[in-house]
């Protein structure tokens, strides 16, 4: 367009003031300096704008679509007046002024790379670093007045307050004479390879003792978490993912894979055979209460889709309930998932070593039947938390595992239980030390992302990092094939390091370093020199109680089959066809046997099973792929978990003086996809809690925190994904698939911009059909508190057939993200949670919606005999409904949650 | 530290630090409770608890109400850390001045070969004349004179014996092992065909820490108050400090303790059920708009006790307490643990799980009106001569 010879264009670079001055330029932590051709012949900013490209920060206007540099072009004519640029006859001078706005700078350094002719540099701005006095420093004072504009201060990862107390003060052992240094170069020696994670039936071969950690997709990009993931399967270690599941176009790698199951339980959790296993996530202590959260610019369509969530709403991972973070719920969370996933499959613990029973903790989770704990120190990362929080917590690893492998061996539980230590471990000497303190495996999460870009710019939570890491828009500047060959060369260095030094110290393999206390520390902190500086542990714990270990631990189904098989055999002989009648006899069968024996049974060919006479017999149903399956009698704990497809009745036993009622205890039909489930009586707490998809009904109320994180629905995808051919691949076919399906989304992805390319996705949200809880109330109490809280879509439906005055407790729906609650009675604004808000009018869609449900509801249990007033107000309420629709419909209300679009970030 | 001693805890000679009641952490599951009041078959509830095993299997413990109404005088169960202790022990129970009457092995001579077991001895004690109380303590009252010397001397002596239990009426019995090795030490079997009008069963799944031998199995019982908790609270401090204040002590130290203390405390202050709930169970603040003027201005006077406000439970709890004639049951206002109850003419059955609630009732061959009490909701019942009612909520001790 300007093509005019004697255009002069004029080169400047000039700085943006900062919007508040003096001790209040918060943003202006760090220097951006650009040199000129003055200042640098040779070597000074040509103006090319690859900086501006690079550049991916803006917290204060995130959508502003500049940076920290800004590129403004002025068009001049003769007389030095301004132009239009398409005025190109008369400019005569232009005018290219680069702006540079250090106050977003966050010191990531991506435009220092990028720039060809570095011609950038970043450093600290002294006038906001250099500021106090050495106990109330620049830190202090800045995080005070960041909170007086109402900001506490959030970071994302790692605390790099000071050095690391364990990088220093050691002593290492390679006394010759005593144990014989080797070389692991040329012989058997040092040699940490064919290892395996899990002790008990559940066994993961690995060959590497230094693993990845859990981080999620939706956290990390796409390529970020490909990359990683394609690492792992080079490296031959487990993959683990963090509580966002794993991405379709991964599954092939789904053999390799650790699922975590965090307090949001997000994901569609269907397949999950196909994993290498699950880990629970205990404990936010970080967190506080406001457990782990993904910002809602972060939640964009594919993530929702894949989270099976409401797209661009936040994600909290809550901390307070008791399916989740309650101790005392440990065994029965592995009993479900052990009859979910079945004996070979790894059920592993993450704990943050906070506390002070952390030794309990350990010997807990361990008895409680989990095959690895993953110990979690201080010194690591969390997700976004306050920076106070990451810089307080925890234990540092060496200690920990110190404590954990010590507990565990006075118990008799060491060879049931494998430790994996992660948390500030910086290099293969770090992972030596936690091996020789007990660990069997060490994980490096933070040193794997320095491999692709991460300068520890501490601004993930963002979703603005310019490496492409934790911003899936920019995904696309990490190269998952080559990044992932790095990361493996360069935990391959790592492991080659530990090998030596194990060679070093005369040791041949793994096991002679796991728990070896060799080294020797000198230094001032107190709990490593617990651990290495009181010299030579005893070799053997005194006393150790492994009398009645047998009783400590989940039996295979193998085992208690064999143990019982004249029972199961003549449960099992009542098989008719695809059909199965069993009599459980109250007290006959116990929870796990009964499991078991339809798991048999399914293999067997039943599909259909009707169990009588049940008192209470927990993990009903989960891990059994039946098409029906019809309780009579009392459900207990955890039972219809993680079912998928199928529908399950729970009728009332009056067979005996005692009637057993069709209720339902804790947990029930927790994190499931079923058809439908209907329950002819009350359910207890945390009923449907995290469910996906399905239809639930309850004839009576429920207890709290019914339906909390419910989710969105399923996506058609993980209806007809099939993965089976990758089960049993060679790590090739593995790597070639995930490498096809790559190329094949980044295809698509550099045709369009990123906008665009979630357009795709957009569509496929809508047709997820969400879960649909109804309750119809009992005479007994009404619904309880948290109602629906945290959900992050479905609906739920509280009919009132009894006409109760108060319908429900308090904090309804509190922190309610998506979906909606319809609720026939009064409902005071007092009673509902944050965030959502009540609306007295039904719009005609929601009258059809809630009429279908309400025949549906009647026609279920209208002929089963509840009890004599719970029937009688059935009745009335399906005559009046019948008679008068409308007048019926007129008394609910709607409870929807204010959007939280308008929610502004926490930085 | 988690290293054990070198010394081997062996029978009747056990070390405080090496068997405090329980083992380092847990098997499977969280504690169960059931409870009854009224006419029901001892044998039956036994076999009903044991749905629970999963739950607990680092103590058990249950409380038999009124088994030892005819003796006269305070029964005594105490356990000794070893043999040689117990001389010097009976010399301490007598410069408080009380009469032992009779003691003897509760625990036949084979169990001690079986488990690890402290020397268990039932005391028949007989307390001074009131003129004696009067002189020694200033207390007039001969189970509140029980009450301070059960508590100096568990204080006191806690590495070397613990009485508990010291009931005039009641009998209690704990392990620290599973029920079923509680019910085999003890043979609680043979009381089957004797009186009793209410039972509290504990199966524990070790939470809290507490100190002393065999601190942690419960129920935990002195004199007429004996309570079963399912949680762990995180205002074990507070309202251990209100307490305190109050001049009334923990002696085993735990959370659980606490409230069964509280409730005790509660009940003998005249706070109606629903007060108790208030204070225990403390309700959220957008309730309070919901209540009327009068019910309020009392809500807020009972707050403004510097005491009562300290006794709000905060963190997990299902508790069953029977205080004399008098069991409450209640969960913490978030309800993070659950809470049954079934009661027909003749029974109150209360328990951690429906589960064990209508095993009990199926095994008594009994028909229930079954419900889970809502959120922090109290639920209370008078039982006396085998007779069981239940208490409204404006009821008070001593109307």
């Amino acid at each position: 367009m300007i093509d005019k010879k004697d255009i002069v264009i004029q080169r400047s670079i000039r700085y943006t003031e900062p919007e508040e001055k003096g001790i209040f330029a918060q943003g202006a932590k760090y220097w951006v300096k650009v040199t000129d051709d003055i200042e640098e012949p040779g070597r000074g900013c040509v103006h090319c704008s690859t900086c501006v490209e690079a550049c991916t920060h803006n917290t204060t206007k995130p959508n502003a679509g500049h940076c920290v540099f800004t590129m403004e072009e002025r068009y001049y004519d003769d007389g030095g007046h301004r132009v239009e640029p398409d005025d190109s006859d008369e400019i005569n001078l232009v005018e290219k002024i680069l702006w540079i706005n250090p106050d977003e700078c966050c010191n990531c350094k991506r435009c220092v790379k990028m720039c060809p002719q570095r011609a950038i540099k970043v450093f600290d701005n002294p006038d906001y670093n250099d500021i106090g006095v050495p106990l109330t420093g620049a830190e202090q004072i800045n995080n005070i007045i960041s909170r007086a504009g109402g900001k506490s201060t959030v970071s994302s990862a790692h605390l790099g307050r000071g050095q690391s107390k364990m990088y220093t003060d050691w002593l290492i052992d390679a006394a010759e004479i005593l144990s014989q240094t080797r070389d692991h170069n040329n012989e058997y020696a040092g040699q940490m390879r064919d290892m395996y994670l899990g002790k008990r039936a559940a066994k993961l071969k690995v060959d590497t003792p230094i693993f990845d950690v859990h981080q999620s997709y939706g956290s990390n990009s796409h390529e970020a978490i490909l990359a990683r993931m394609m690492a792992c399967v080079k490296l031959g270690r487990p993959f683990f993912t963090g509580e966002g599941f794993v991405h379709p176009d991964m599954m092939a790698a789904a053999s390799h894979c650790i699922l975590q199951f965090g307090s949001g339980g997000f994901g569609p959790w269907v397949e999950l055979d196909k994993f290498a296993g699950v880990s629970m996530k205990y404990g936010q202590d970080a967190k506080k209460g406001k457990g782990g959260r993904l910002q809602d610019k972060k939640n964009d369509y594919e993530i929702a889709l894949l989270r099976c969530v409401e797209a661009l709403r936040h994600l909290s991972s809550p901390n307070p309930q008791h399916l989740q973070y309650s101790i005392e719920e440990l065994p029965m969370r592995v009993e479900s998932l052990r009859a979910l996933l079945g004996d070979d499959k790894l059920i592993g613990a993450d704990v943050y070593g906070t506390a002070w029973n952390f030794s309990e903790i350990c010997v807990a989770i361990a008895k409680s039947g989990f095959d690895y704990i993953t110990i979690k120190a201080g010194d690591g990362s969390t997700g976004a938390a306050h920076t106070v929080d990451l810089q307080n917590r925890g234990l540092n690893i060496v200690y920990l595992t110190h404590m954990a492998d010590m507990a565990l061996r006075a118990e008799g539980l060491r060879g049931h239980v494998s430790i994996i230590a992660e948390g500030g471990v910086m290099d293969y000497f770090h992972a030596m030390l936690t091996m020789l303190a007990g660990a069997e495996f060490v994980g490096m999460g933070m040193r794997t992302l320095h491999v692709l870009g991460c300068t520890l710019c501490r601004r993930c939570h963002t979703g603005q990092c310019a490496w492409g890491i934790t911003s899936r828009p920019y995904g696309h500047r990490i190269d998952p094939m080559t990044a992932s060959d790095n990361i493996a060369r360069m935990i391959k260095t790592f492991h080659d390091d530990m090998e030596g030094m194990a060679a070093g110290l005369g040791m041949s393999n793994h096991a002679d370093v796991i728990g070896a206390r060799r080294f020797r520390y000198h230094g001032s902190d107190p709990l490593l020199f617990d651990t290495f500086g009181r010299g030579e542990h005893a070799k053997q714990v005194p006393v150790i109680g492994i009398r009645d270990r047998e009783k400590k631990i989940f039996k295979s189904r193998e085992v208690t089959y064999k143990e019982n098989k004249d029972v199961f055999e003549r449960v099992l002989s009542g098989i008719d066809g695809d059909s199965l009648k069993i009599d459980v006899g109250f007290d006959q069968i116990e929870s796990i046997h009964l499991n078991h024996i339809m798991k048999e049974a399914v293999d067997r060919g039943v599909s259909k099973f009707y169990l009588d006479n049940v008192m209470g017999q927990r993990v009903l149903g989960t891990g059994i792929k039946c098409e029906e399956l019809t309780v009579r009698g009392l459900v207990g704990n955890h039972a219809f978990a993680f079912m998928r497809g199928g529908k399950v009745n729970v009728i009332p036993n009056h067979s005996t003086i005692t009637t057993v009622p069709a209720n339902a205890q804790v947990g029930v039909a927790n994190t499931s996809n079923p058809g439908e489930i209907n329950i002819a009586g009350e359910v207890s707490d945390l009923f449907a809690a995290y469910a996906i998809s399905g239809t639930f009904r309850v004839a009576k109320s429920g207890g709290v925190r019914n339906m909390l994180l419910m989710k969105a629905g399923l996506p058609d995808e993980w209806k007809n994904l099939n993965v089976d051919r990758f089960q049993n691949a060679s790590d090739e076919i593995i790597l070639k698939e995930l490498t096809k399906k790559y190329q094949a989304r980044r295809a698509k992805r550099v045709k369009t911009n990123w906008q665009d390319f979630l357009k795709e996705f957009e569509g496929k949200l809508s047709s997820r059909k969400a879960p649909v809880a109804v309750y119809g109330l009992g005479h007994e109490k009404g619904m309880g508190d948290y109602f629906m809280e945290y959900a992050q879509g479905g609906i739920g439906i509280i009919l009132n057939v009894v006409n109760r005055m108060a319908p429900i407790g308090y904090y309804v729906c509190s922190g309610m993200t998506a979906g909606a609650a319809f609720i026939r009675g009064p409902v005071t604004d007092d009673q509902l949670g944050k965030g959502v808000r009540k609306i007295e009018y039904l719009t005609p869609d929601d009258k059809i919606f809630l009429t279908n449900h309400i025949n549906d509801f009647v026609s279920q249990f209208k002929d089963i005999d509840i009890d004599k007033a719970y029937n009688d107000s059935l009745n009335e309420f399906a005559k009046n409904f019948a008679d008068n629709p409308e007048q019926i419909l007129a008394d609910f209300c709607k409870i929807i949650p204010i959007s939280s679009l308008s929610t502004t970030s926490n930085e | 530290m988690i290293i054990r001693k070198d010394e081997q805890s062996t029978s009747r000679n056990i070390a405080v630090n090496d068997f405090s009641g329980g083992e380092l952490g847990l098997p499977s599951g969280a504690c169960g409770l059931l409870a009854v009041a009224g006419d029901f078959s001892l044998d039956a509830l036994l076999k009903a608890a044991r749905c629970l095993q999963y739950r607990g299997r680092t103590g058990a413990g249950v409380t038999l109400k009124s088994l030892y109404k005819d003796t006269g005088f305070f029964n005594f169960h105490i356990m000794f850390r070893s043999e040689d202790k117990i001389s010097e022990l009976d010399e301490v129970l007598h410069s408080m001045g009380l009469r032992i009457l009779e003691k003897k092995d509760m625990v036949e001579r084979k169990f001690y070969y079986e488990y690890d077991l402290p020397v268990i001895m039932h005391y028949s004690i007989v307390p001074p004349s009131p003129e004696e109380m009067m002189f020694r303590d200033r207390i007039k009252d001969e189970a509140e004179y029980i009450n301070k010397c059960v508590t100096r001397f568990n204080k006191k002596y806690i590495d070397d014996a613990r009485i508990f239990s010291s009931s005039k009426y009641n009998g209690t019995f704990l392990t620290a092992y599973e029920l079923a090795d509680t019910i085999d030490i003890y043979d609680i079997h043979k009381y089957e065909d004797h009186y009793y009008d209410a039972c509290l069963i504990h199966l524990r799944w070790p939470t809290s820490q507490g100190r002393g031998l065999w601190w942690g199995p419960q129920p935990i019982s002195i004199g007429e108050v004996a309570g079963v908790h399912n949680g762990h609270l995180s205002s074990d401090m507070s309202n251990a400090r209100a307490l305190e204040q109050l001049d009334i002590q923990l002696t085993a130290g735990t959370d659980s303790e606490a409230i069964f203390l509280s409730v005790q405390y509660l009940l003998k202050q005249n706070y109606s059920l629903e007060e108790i709930e208030w204070i225990m169970c403390r309700k959220f603040p957008q309730e309070l708009n919901a209540m009327t003027p009068e019910a309020r201005a009392r809500y807020e006077e009972l707050m403004g006790s510097p005491f009562l406000y300290r006794m709000k439970m905060s963190g997990p709890a299902t508790a069953i307490t029977l205080v004399e004639d008098t069991m409450v049951g209640f969960t913490d206002r978030d309800h993070l643990r659950s809470f049954s109850v079934g009661i027909n003419d003749k029974i109150a059955l209360l328990g951690s799980e429906q589960r064990a609630v209508i095993s009990a009732a199926y095994f008594m061959h009994e028909e229930l009106n079954m419900f889970d009490p809502e959120a922090g909701k109290i639920v209370g019942f008078n039982v006396k001569d085998k007779k069981v009612s239940r208490l409204d909520y404006g009821w008070k001790k001593n109307d």
